[in-house]
């Protein structure tokens, strides 16, 4: 089994997961979840996202992922028994309390070891095994040498991280929000200090973060030794990160199932999410420990980009009605990729309002217009303004 | 609070002796190669001490760094293992020793402490809890528990040499120590590398000996001392009860929040 697994912040994310390629996605409550301050899901809507799953025949895993306090502990239960209630596909959980709750109350829930929990041998997996976890999602400093003898060594369901924001520690092994902020990072408070620029002991800028994790070029390899859900970082990320993102390792999945992945699609690739990312990525510990050159000192070096045009709400052959997203103007080259179609290329030759207005350009956020294409898109389709050649439909 | 319950983390074997003469009978030393963030020892350099040792191995494994920790020949005079990693565990379950879980920063609360006391002697217990939520967890666990009172509090532990890739980058002299600031904000960190990651400690002094003395010393296995960043003169003078300039109680009276809206 292969899995491509998405963030969803909230229902619109979740939709546009589904619509672009994924396969489950993962997502928080209001309760017990590592995004606190993210809009995440109210008991009501946990269901009706569930529904909507399963009637497409996707999958919904929810994190129940925090480091529990005392206080934490009332309500645990009755929200396991909801989640089982609603017929979840699987919680992830990284507190051995949850593990204990679930088998205590014969609680009929799939369990998922989440990264926090840091897990990097087979011993540890074949004891958490034991427990009743189905999967477990390897550390992020988890090497293919290690995953490889896991997999052997276990046989068990592994999922791994492939693209979005790195820790600097070991996830669940930094409470520097605790200390700095007094917002507490194991129960979804985390300011990301570790993102901060400090000082040394001579008064000079260090820096700690780590870039961005990027495994495009690793997917085939990661199949090979036994990964089957490849999991994307991200609730609180824009529709258009995740559409971008699970629109090209959708593609290059289904390229390497069909033994047509090319050294040049996923340069591609790279090029395309690295772009939406805003941030530079690689390929992390995957062939070994990082060294300097997997960090950023001396500022972000973020690029913050007006390329998510606007979302296609309609189309025939010949017009798309586009609610604007970012300024674009006549003359403008740009090009709209959907969940189904080839991706197209165009100059924009017509814009229109809705009353059919003509209009030269388009900077009102949220406008409806309507825009001459040379092809039908998709509805739910994303028009960028044009960075890269299309690789793919040449 | 007892010396005789004070489980010290070793800096310098030579201050041993300083430690004994007040009463202190269980020393912990980081292993070399398996520890993060301490001086760290060699099986032959604990045995060669001749006391009741505990090990501490606060790194996380992999399988391969298992294969080589099994390989390792123990001393008879090891008597425990404080540890992190949930793989060393498993190899080391009946085999005589004292199993202490230091999962540092995840135990803070009573239902997952007496989870892993199904297979522990004792846990450590978070630096990251309220005095109440201390206090509470003891008296709902099922064993005595190991409370750190008086160091410069772990906060993160990373698998990338932060401090070496920091002057690598900068061209300098590679070394394994830092201390660092947020500029203009009174936020302040060590960090200390090796082979195997950096730790990052907190730079404020954490002394709950106060806190410590009236909890009730059935439900303490050890009170747990580090001596890292500290002279053996400060470590001395703590021991015999004096009170200590510039420490903090960390979050004994402070309760974290987590939604920004509980911020004040």
């Amino acid at each position: 089994m292969i899995e491509l697994l998405s963030p969803a912040g909230d229902r619109e994310r979740l939709e546009f997961a589904f619509l672009y390629g994924a396969d489950a996605v993962y997502l928080g409550g209001k309760n017990f979840g590592l995004r606190a301050n993210a809009t995440n899901f109210s008991n009501e809507e946990l269901r009706e996202s569930v529904e909507y799953a399963h009637s497409l025949g996707k999958k919904v895993y929810v994190t129940v992922n925090i480091v529990f306090h005392n206080e934490d502990i009332e309500g645990l239960v009755d929200y396991l028994k909801f989640l089982e209630e609603i017929a979840v596909d699987a919680i992830i959980v990284s507190d051995p309390i949850v593990i204990k709750k679930v088998r205590e109350e014969n609680i009929a829930l799939e369990i998922h070891l989440s990264t926090q929990a840091s897990t990097l041998n087979a011993r540890t997996v074949k004891f958490y095994v034991d427990q009743g976890v189905k999967r477990v999602v390897l550390a992020r400093e988890a090497s293919k040498k290690d995953i490889e003898r896991i997999k052997t060594d276990t046989g068990v369901d592994i999922e791994c991280f492939i693209q979005g924001a790195m820790c600097t520690s070991f996830s669940g092994r930094c409470v520097m929000s605790n200390y700095a902020t007094n917002r507490d990072s194991n129960r979804g408070g985390c300011a990301q200090i570790c993102r901060w620029s400090f000082c040394d002991d001579e008064n000079r800028e260090f820096e700690m973060m780590p870039k961005d994790l990027n495994m495009a070029t690793n997917i085939e390899s990661m199949i090979q030794v036994g990964v089957n859900s490849f999991k994307i970082e991200g609730r609180m990320r824009s529709i258009y990160y995740i559409a971008t993102v699970l629109h090209t390792y959708r593609r290059i999945i289904d390229k390497i199932k069909t033994n047509t992945l090319s050294d040049e699609y996923i340069s591609y690739a790279k090029n395309i999410i690295n772009r939406v990312a805003n941030r530079e990525s690689v390929s992390q510990f995957y062939h070994g420990l990082p060294t300097e050159k997997e960090q950023y000192f001396s500022g972000r070096q973020e690029d913050s980009n007006q390329d998510f045009l606007g979302l296609v709400k309609d189309s025939d052959e010949k017009t798309a009605t586009v609610e604007v997203r970012n300024y674009f103007k006549i003359g403008d080259t740009v090009q709209i990729f959907g969940p189904k179609m080839d991706t197209i290329e165009f100059t924009i030759e017509n814009i229109t309002s809705e009353d059919g207005t003509p209009l030269e350009v388009c900077n009102h956020p949220k406008e409806i217009v309507k825009i001459k294409i040379p092809s039908k898109c998709d509805i739910g389709s994303m028009m960028r303004i044009k960075m890269f050649d299309i690789f793919e439909e040449r | 609070m007892r010396n005789d319950k004070v489980l010290i983390n070793i800096s310098i074997i030579a201050d041993l002796e300083r430690y004994k003469k007040l009463g202190v009978s269980n020393f912990l030393f980081p292993l070399k190669d398996f520890s993060v963030g301490y001086e760290s020892f060699t099986f032959n350099e604990i045995e060669s001490t001749g006391v009741d040792a505990y090990v501490l191995v606060n790194r996380i494994l992999t399988d391969e760094d298992l294969d080589r920790f099994v390989k390792l020949e123990i001393p008879k005079n090891v008597k425990g293992f404080l540890i992190e990693d949930t793989g060393l565990m498993c190899e080391l379950t009946d085999k005589g020793y004292e199993l202490i879980n230091f999962q540092n920063h995840l135990n803070n609360n009573y239902e997952t402490i007496n989870y892993w006391l199904d297979h522990f002697t004792s846990v450590v217990l978070s630096t990251d809890i309220t005095g109440q939520e201390i206090e509470e967890i003891l008296d709902y666990t099922t064993k005595p528990l190991v409370l750190q009172v008086f160091a410069y509090p772990m906060v993160m532990y990373s698998r990338r040499t932060l401090t070496r890739n920091y002057l690598r980058h900068r061209g300098e002299v590679e070394k394994d120590h830092l201390d660092v600031a947020v500029p203009n904000a009174d936020i302040h960190f060590k960090l200390r590398d090796n082979d195997y990651g950096t730790a990052v400690f907190d730079a404020n002094l954490l002394d709950i000996r106060d806190f410590a003395r009236n909890l009730d010393a059935e439900k303490i296995k050890f009170f747990l001392f580090d001596t890292q960043f500290l002279t053996s003169d400060l470590v001395e003078a703590a021991l015999e009860g004096k009170s200590i300039e510039n420490a903090t109680t960390g979050f004994i009276d402070k309760k974290t929040v987590y939604r920004v809206g509980d911020l004040k």
